[in-house]
């Protein structure tokens, strides 16, 4: 009977442990060394120190007869895991907070535990050569070793795979870095800058936008909130009372129906379906395709608005003007004026009180030259000095005068050079309407049909053309409109 | 340019300032008298001096004569109101470069000032 067959190997699945199955009924005086050897040299399991070992330990102790004994005789080492690549955000994204009550993009006062929520910001900005995250290289595992001396190899640790836009580059270094200033765009696949900011509305869901380049908003501004941009501004949408500032043009597709607060103030040209109850400036064109209702607005280019009316408030335009109707029927008080920069006309006002402050000294101290020129010859050494003081009173008051009248001529100068006097009317120019040509107002008391004119011809008088005749009437304004006042 | 200014009378003075800062003079020191100016002029050592004649302490002439007694050497315009021929003289032989009656036009300073400065050696 051939004992040692009985002697068996148990080998795990994985191949990485082997043991010796002593069967209960083997006779132990027949176990030895070299049948143990000869079992696992069978199998091509390896004899390492640790099966050695074993062997040795089974030989001095077998187990008695009639139990059963399991011996761990061989080894194996699994391999270990290594590390796959991954993404580290550098920038604080916005959106990782974005659901948080209280972000810290969120305007927080902490003595009043107040939150403004128009000053949260579902956006992230970006600078030029800002480095936005870094790709982690992936990490190798250690290969492993089943119990017949095979290694096994540890599994392949995946790269991290991310698109990367046009507008971003990954670094030797594993950095990515923004090539342009803009928006972070980042998802599971891919990260870019957007040099636009883009949003669906302007709401509690977006805060308060501030961005230093074009912004487009789809939809609507809801009342409240403040957009910045330091490029273009668009909207799709119903603007409601919103403050809305931008260093280059605003296009909005839709009106701008402010109640209080609106204000709006352009650096560039301005083309807007209608204004209502807006206040502020712009320094192109505004180009209105239906109504100027009640707004307080400086505009520095031309008004254009042919098919369109303005109604009530007041509007200054350094360039020409074009409408359709001036005021309403109604008679809604409506102010209009052209030829004039009402910051400059500012500073003119100021001179021009001056000039009259300085004539009035002027005047008193020409009296008391002219009291002391009387007594000429007959003057004390006390009257001689005050003779001098006075005579240099009067030479400084000369001095003030001619340098007050030079900065107000300059000042007429520049605006005479730069507000233009263009007015046309397609439609009618109602009762009600107070015109201000240059320093001079005038009211329209009956209305009068167009289309009419208004401008300045080469002789820079004010003159008037009716129905587009091109025929220059001199005077005729002053017989429609009655003055108002006239500036001194 | 260091240019000392000398009357009692405060007035006058700053119209005196008002001219010479106009000429683009600004470096400028005042004294009340004659005997506040002796106190001055060593220290301050002016290049052209604005004198009045009538002041109380000590007048004018009195300090020109001792200022050029002292062996100061920078002209001297008389600012005053002695228009006497005589008074004139008198002035001119204590040492004073030139002379402006009262009362007078802040051009008529300036080109007085002028004409003096344009005498004097250049240093």
């Amino acid at each position: 009977m051939d004992h040692a067959s009985e002697i068996h190997l148990r080998i795990g699945r994985d191949k990485l442990a082997a043991s010796l199955i002593i069967p209960p009924d083997f006779p132990r005086e027949m176990l030895s060394r070299e049948l143990c050897l000869g079992t696992l040299g069978g199998r091509g399991i390896a004899v390492t120190k640790f099966a050695n070992r074993a062997i040795d330990s089974l030989i001095r102790t077998p187990p008695p007869i009639g139990e059963s004994r399991t011996i761990p005789i061989a080894k194996g080492r699994a391999p270990t895991l290594g590390e796959n690549g991954r993404l580290e955000w550098v920038v604080d994204r916005a959106e990782d907070h974005h659901e948080e009550p209280v972000s810290d993009d969120s305007k927080h006062d902490h003595e009043t535990e107040q939150t403004s929520h128009y000053d949260r910001t579902s956006y992230q900005t970006i600078k030029a050569n800002e480095v936005i995250a870094r790709i982690i290289k992936p990490v190798q595992g250690e290969d492993g070793v089943d119990v017949f001396g095979i290694v096994i190899p540890a599994a392949e640790p995946k790269a991290y795979a991310i698109k990367l836009g046009p507008t971003v580059q990954r670094t030797s270094d594993g950095s990515v870095i923004a090539l342009v200033d803009g928006i972070l765009r980042a998802s599971d696949e891919a990260i870019t800058i957007e040099p636009v900011l883009e949003v669906k509305g302007v709401d509690f869901s977006t805060g308060n936008l501030d961005y230093d380049g074009d912004i487009k908003v789809a939809g609507p501004v809801k009342d409240c909130f403040e957009i910045h941009a330091g490029g273009v501004l668009e909207i799709g949408g119903l603007i409601e009372d919103a403050k809305l500032e931008c260093k280059g043009d605003l296009i909005a597709r839709s009106g701008f129906a402010a109640r209080k607060h609106g204000e709006m103030h352009v650096g560039g040209n301005c083309q807007v379906r209608y204004l209502n109850q807006v206040r502020g400036d712009v320094e192109g064109d505004l180009l209105c395709e239906r109504e100027v209702l009640h707004c307080e607005m400086h505009v520095r280019g031309a008004l254009r608005s042919p098919t369109g009316s303005m109604v009530g408030g007041t509007v200054s335009v350094q360039g020409a003007v074009e409408l359709s109707q001036l005021g309403s029927e109604a008679g809604v008080k409506t102010q209009l004026i052209i030829g004039s920069i009402p910051n400059l006309e500012f500073f003119l006002n100021l001179l021009d009180g001056l000039i009259r402050q300085i004539e009035t000294k002027r005047t008193a101290v020409s009296e008391k030259q002219r009291v002391l020129n009387l007594a000429r010859g007959k003057l004390s050494a006390q009257q001689k000095e005050l003779q001098t003081e006075v005579m240099f009173e009067v030479s400084s008051v000369d001095e003030q005068y001619r340098k007050a009248c030079h900065a107000r001529d300059a000042i007429d100068r520049r605006i005479r050079r730069k507000a233009k006097v263009d007015l046309t009317i397609h439609g009618t120019m109602h009762s009600g309407v107070k015109l201000n040509i240059g320093r001079t107002g005038y009211l329209c008391g009956n209305s009068i049909r167009g289309p009419l004119r208004i401008r300045l011809n080469e002789e820079n008088k004010v003159v008037f053309e009716r129905g587009g005749s091109g025929r220059e009437e001199v005077g005729f304004v002053e017989k429609l409109l009655r003055p108002l006042y006239r500036a001194a | 340019m260091k240019i000392l200014l000398v009357d009692d009378s405060k007035t006058m003075r700053n119209i005196q300032k008002g001219i010479l800062s106009q000429l683009g003079y600004t470096d400028l020191e005042e004294a009340c008298d004659g005997l506040d100016a002796l106190s001055k002029v060593g220290a301050y050592g002016p290049d052209l001096l604005l004198v009045d004649w009538n002041m109380p302490n000590m007048d004018g002439l009195t300090f020109v004569k001792q200022y050029r007694a002292k062996g100061g050497k920078s002209p001297i315009i008389m600012v005053t109101t002695e228009s006497e021929k005589a008074r004139v003289v008198e002035a001119i032989k204590a040492g004073v470069n030139n002379y402006v009656v009262k009362p007078f036009t802040p051009d008529s300073l300036a080109d007085r000032i002028k004409e003096t400065l344009a005498k004097v050696p250049a240093a």
